[in-house]
């Protein structure tokens, strides 16, 4: 029973990133002229175009 | 607390955990088995430590804002480059580690991955490859984040792998294989999910909350390795399949192909290809045969399994020397 929970929770986890996978790759940046690129791992920070550090709220 | 007075806590606590999980995996001797993980655990902690530094003490450090951005940029890209490359090789150390027991299926996988990978590799660059690709940061970013989604999505398959295939490979829950797998597979997803709400306008400032649901995200990934890691692992128990498996099924196959096949001579042979001491063995081995084949008045005859089977209008090939 235990490890049909885990079964089912590690199924859920990765439909999860599946579904939000199919988002990322169909979603199109906003019209906004500030493009914020994502960068490597979980945590990380997005860098903004056009070069204007301003832009993305960089104190 | 404002969202960048929380960001900048849960980055302090993100570096914090990641150095911690470092000290387990260095006292429980785990650096060894997976050298990888902890090389992306450093990495991943210098990258946190670098935006802390340019994100929130830019002054202290007495940059202007485009000298800030830029370090950010190179500093947040090269770490985050390196950790792309750790990724893969963690989970192919995975996959190996998990594979080990089934010689067959090991050799089988590995020469698989290295093929999809190849391939994949080569697909990616001729689709993305095009005028201006190489020579503009926008494009390069977004090629960079396709790069990071295609590796989040192949982790989040060997996680399904692992956890169905955990009996079958003679691991359980506690096994740190697995925990390896669940912590990289909650990191894979908090990044696809990031990916997906960063084209918002909500993800244009660095201090979004995005950053700090992201970073939420990876501490709880930190959290399940070190969970793990400072746990005893469970001995791998005995593998025992029923001789209908596939896993059992295709380990044979696998470890059939390749093997260079034995030869029978079918024709041409001449007892002059024959050593000396192969034909005196040959020699002895027929005479005995036909002392055992003939029947003896004073003796019984030899039981079934000494008497070579004599098939209807099948001879036995006699050597004629």
């Amino acid at each position: 029973m235990k490890s049909f929970f885990v079964r089912l929770s590690v199924l859920a986890l990765a439909l999860s990133g599946f579904a939000a996978s199919t988002v990322a790759s169909k979603a199109a940046p906003s019209k906004n002229e500030i493009k914020p690129v994502l960068i490597g791992g979980v945590g990380s920070t997005p860098m903004c175009m056009p070069r204007d550090p301003s832009h993305c709220g960089l104190d | 607390m404002n969202t960048k007075e929380l960001l900048e806590a849960a980055y302090f606590f993100q570096a914090g955990l990641g150095l911690l999980i470092l000290l387990i995996m260095r006292a429980r001797r785990s650096l060894k088995v997976f050298p990888h993980l902890g090389w992306l655990l450093a990495v991943e902690t210098f990258a946190v430590v670098a935006n802390i530094a340019f994100l929130f003490f830019r002054r202290d450090l007495h940059l202007s804002r485009d000298q800030d951005y830029w370090a950010l940029f190179l500093v947040t890209y090269i770490a985050h480059g390196l950790a792309l490359v750790l990724r893969v090789l963690i989970v192919y150390s995975v996959f190996a580690e998990a594979m080990r027991p089934l010689a067959g299926l090991h050799q089988a996988g590995k020469m698989i991955f290295r093929w999809v990978g190849v391939v994949s590799f080569l697909v990616a660059s001729a689709l993305v490859a095009g005028p201006g690709v190489f020579s503009s940061v926008e494009a390069l970013t977004n090629t960079f984040s396709r790069l990071q989604q295609g590796v989040s999505v192949l982790t989040l398959c060997l996680l399904v792998f692992v956890c169905f295939a955990v009996r079958p490979l003679g691991l359980t829950f506690r096994s740190h294989i697995f925990g390896v797998s669940l912590g990289l597979g909650i990191a894979s997803t908090v990044e696809l999910v990031q990916a997906a709400w960063i084209v918002t306008t909500g993800g244009h400032s660095v201090y979004s909350p995005i950053y700090l649901v992201s970073a939420a995200g990876f501490c709880v990934a930190l959290f399940v390795w070190g969970t793990y890691f400072a746990m005893p692992e469970p001995a791998r128990k005995m593998i025992l399949l029923p001789t209908t498996s596939p896993f059992f099924f295709w380990n044979r196959i696998s470890e059939i192909l390749g093997d260079s096949p034995g030869h029978v001579a079918v024709a041409g042979f001449t007892p002059d290809m024959l050593a000396p001491a192969e034909i005196e063995m040959l020699t002895a081995a027929t005479s005995t045969e036909s002392v055992e084949l003939e029947p003896s008045p004073s003796r019984p005859p030899a039981p079934a399994k000494h008497v070579l089977p004599e098939i209807a209008g099948v001879r036995r090939p006699q050597l004629a020397l």
